[in-house]
């Protein structure tokens, strides 16, 4: 199917993009503004486009964008919010780039942290010794308290009984059991 | 403009100006955040100012200097530290343990406290869920004896946790004399009735919101009303209309606490857990802040939607490391991995469950673009960081012990 191309419209301070019935696209220079950018304003669009780049990624760049929903998408909106993305991808990636060796430097001295080289890290909690390892106080407690809780069950079985004196609520099992 | 927000006229960012942050448009201020959760609002000329590189004389200039903003005035050596023990690097092992109750039988729940001991964290939660209190009693009386036992022989604070649908006042007694935080599992619909009282006396409560919840202010009188400590909200469902309706909702339960800060003794569990570190409290920490276990002592990553480990009886928590879903489980809940959070202001106060992306969009790495989870979590703490500029917030906030300077 032939697509009927438009007339390419300056957009705000950006790259020109061009429209055809199905899809926008738009031309990008990756020398000028790096691929970093162009993946990450591509990226944000997944929610609203399928997103293909074609080219060669040393020079330029095209990057076609499908809406996911063609009915309720303009493609003139989404080259738009791909180039204000676009825009702002080159700020956080600026930000990103200009920090670099202060992110490099801290990992570098948090790693020296964990390892001890530099102030050693808090202290490690205790070990909790393992089952085998309780005392034979610490066993008999364990011991009292499963009978406790036993003792906690019986009772409230009792108290069912007290409720149910003639066992009208009992299963067929129970009373055959208690029968036996 | 997608998730993360865009300007219009994007300002131009210079070498060695501003210090390692991300920002986000908040209505007319924007929004710094660094990787350790300190963050400013500023007026777009301020922001301006400070990527193209304030001068000392400026009056923003020590109020971004002390928030380590600055990348000519950064304290590495403070910030190093934060990164070690904010990050992988001091973790301990998951500290929240969520045991599902009904139909546990005492053997299991003996096999899974001491699987909960064996993990190596310095303070353990065990957060005992179940319908009926009076159905697991048996249960649920010898996990709070014998965790306490054990956190007395490994010299390990222990904090327990009741949630359920249904308690006797006896059964409260007995938790409450012991220690036990009483949580009740609450649905909201409609506007409430301030004249019907909670199926028990409880200290927080886990309100779902129905399809039809309405009035979060009222709502915000009753739980006071009935004594409710704190509460945690959570969306009726996972689909673009339920979290818009639970956004909403969650800025009018919100207004009402700040607007009440004074006078109230409610506090709101989402705000606290995003801004004061605690993600364990948060449903985006598999493995790293929890692990489930259900009623037959199997281990999940997840309370909801978690990936399979094994056996509590069986598994060593040294061998979670070697079972392949616990580094697809970490890897994929790390925001430096994924493209979306690792640029966003929100990074260090928010994560995204893996359990949950793969419950909503079928992988564990999820689409955060696309995903409702994300679109839940952004809408929370834009509702939380719009009214960071109110003073009342901030009181509110010094009272619940959350200290975001």
């Amino acid at each position: 199917m032939k697509s009927k191309k438009k007339t390419a419209k300056k957009a705000p301070k950006s790259a020109p993009y061009t429209l055809s019935s199905l899809e926008a696209s738009v031309v990008l220079d990756i020398k000028k503004e790096g691929l970093e950018s162009i993946f990450g304003a591509a990226y944000l669009m997944m929610d609203r486009a399928y997103v293909s780049l074609k080219g060669d990624r040393a020079k330029a760049v095209t990057v076609v964008l499908r809406p996911k929903n063609p009915k309720t998408t303009k493609l003139k909106a989404l080259a738009e919010e791909f180039l204000s993305d676009f825009e702002s991808q080159k700020v956080r990636w600026a930000v990103a780039k200009n920090n670099l060796p202060i992110r490099e430097f801290i990992a570098e001295q948090a790693v020296l942290i964990a390892n001890g080289t530099i102030p050693p890290p808090a202290p490690a909690a205790a070990p909790e010794p393992a089952a085998e390892e309780l005392t034979d106080d610490q066993r008999a407690e364990i011991e009292k308290l499963i009978a406790e809780v036993e003792s906690e069950i019986k009772t409230m079985n009792d108290k069912k009984v007290a409720m149910d004196p003639k066992g009208i609520k009992a299963s067929w099992e129970e009373t055959q059991e208690n029968k036996a | 403009m997608s998730k993360l927000t865009a300007f219009d006229k994007p300002p131009k960012a210079r070498r060695g100006a501003a210090a390692p942050h991300q920002f986000r448009l908040l209505g007319k201020k924007i929004l710094i955040t660094d990787e350790h959760g300190r963050s400013a609002l500023l007026t777009r000329p301020e922001y301006d100012r400070l990527l193209a590189g304030l001068k000392p004389s400026d009056p923003l200039w020590p109020l971004l200097q002390s928030r380590g903003f600055l990348a000519e005035a950064f304290d590495f050596d403070a910030a190093a530290r934060r990164q070690f023990e904010r990050g992988l690097l001091s973790w301990k092992g998951p500290a929240s343990h969520v045991l599902g109750l009904d139909a546990m039988s005492l053997d299991t729940a003996r096999s899974v406290v001491d699987f909960v001991f064996r993990c190596p964290g310095p303070q353990l939660t065990l957060e005992l869920v179940f319908d009926d209190a009076s159905a697991v009693w048996p249960v649920l009386w010898f996990i709070t004896q014998y965790a306490r036992r054990k956190g007395e022989w490994s010299r390990r604070p222990v904090f327990l946790i009741a949630r359920g649908r249904a308690m006797a006042p006896d059964q409260a007694d007995f938790l409450r004399s012991h220690g036990v935080t009483r949580s009740a599992a609450l649905t909201l619909d409609g506007a409430p009735d301030m004249k019907q009282a909670p199926a028990f006396r409880a200290q927080r409560a886990r309100a779902r919101l129905g399809a039809n919840a309405a009035d979060p202010r009222a709502w915000a009188r009753w739980f006071e009303k009935w004594g409710f400590e704190s509460v945690r909200l959570e969306p009726a469902s996972h689909d673009e209309k339920g979290s818009d309706a639970f956004i909403e909702f969650y800025g009018g339960f919100l207004g009402h606490l700040i607007e009440h800060g004074e006078e109230t003794n409610l506090r709101d569990e989402l705000a606290i857990s995003f801004l004061g570190g605690r993600t364990w409290n948060l449903p985006g920490t598999d493995v790293l802040e929890q692990l489930a276990y259900d009623a037959a002592g199997r281990v999940f990553t997840a309370e909801e939607g978690g990936i399979e480990l094994g056996a509590a009886a069986s598994l060593r928590y040294q061998d979670l490391a070697g079972l392949p879903a616990v580094p697809a489980v970490i890897a994929a809940s790390h925001a430096d991995n994924q493209p979306l959070c690792s640029q966003c202001a929100y990074r260090p106060y928010c994560t995204l469950a893996p359990s949950l992306s793969r419950r909503t969009q079928g992988t564990l790495w999820g689409q955060t673009p696309s995903s409702v989870l994300c679109s839940i979590q952004m809408g929370l703490l834009d509702a939380i960081f719009e009214r960071l500029i109110d003073e009342k917030t901030l009181l509110l906030l010094n009272k619940w012990h959350v200290d975001i300077s």
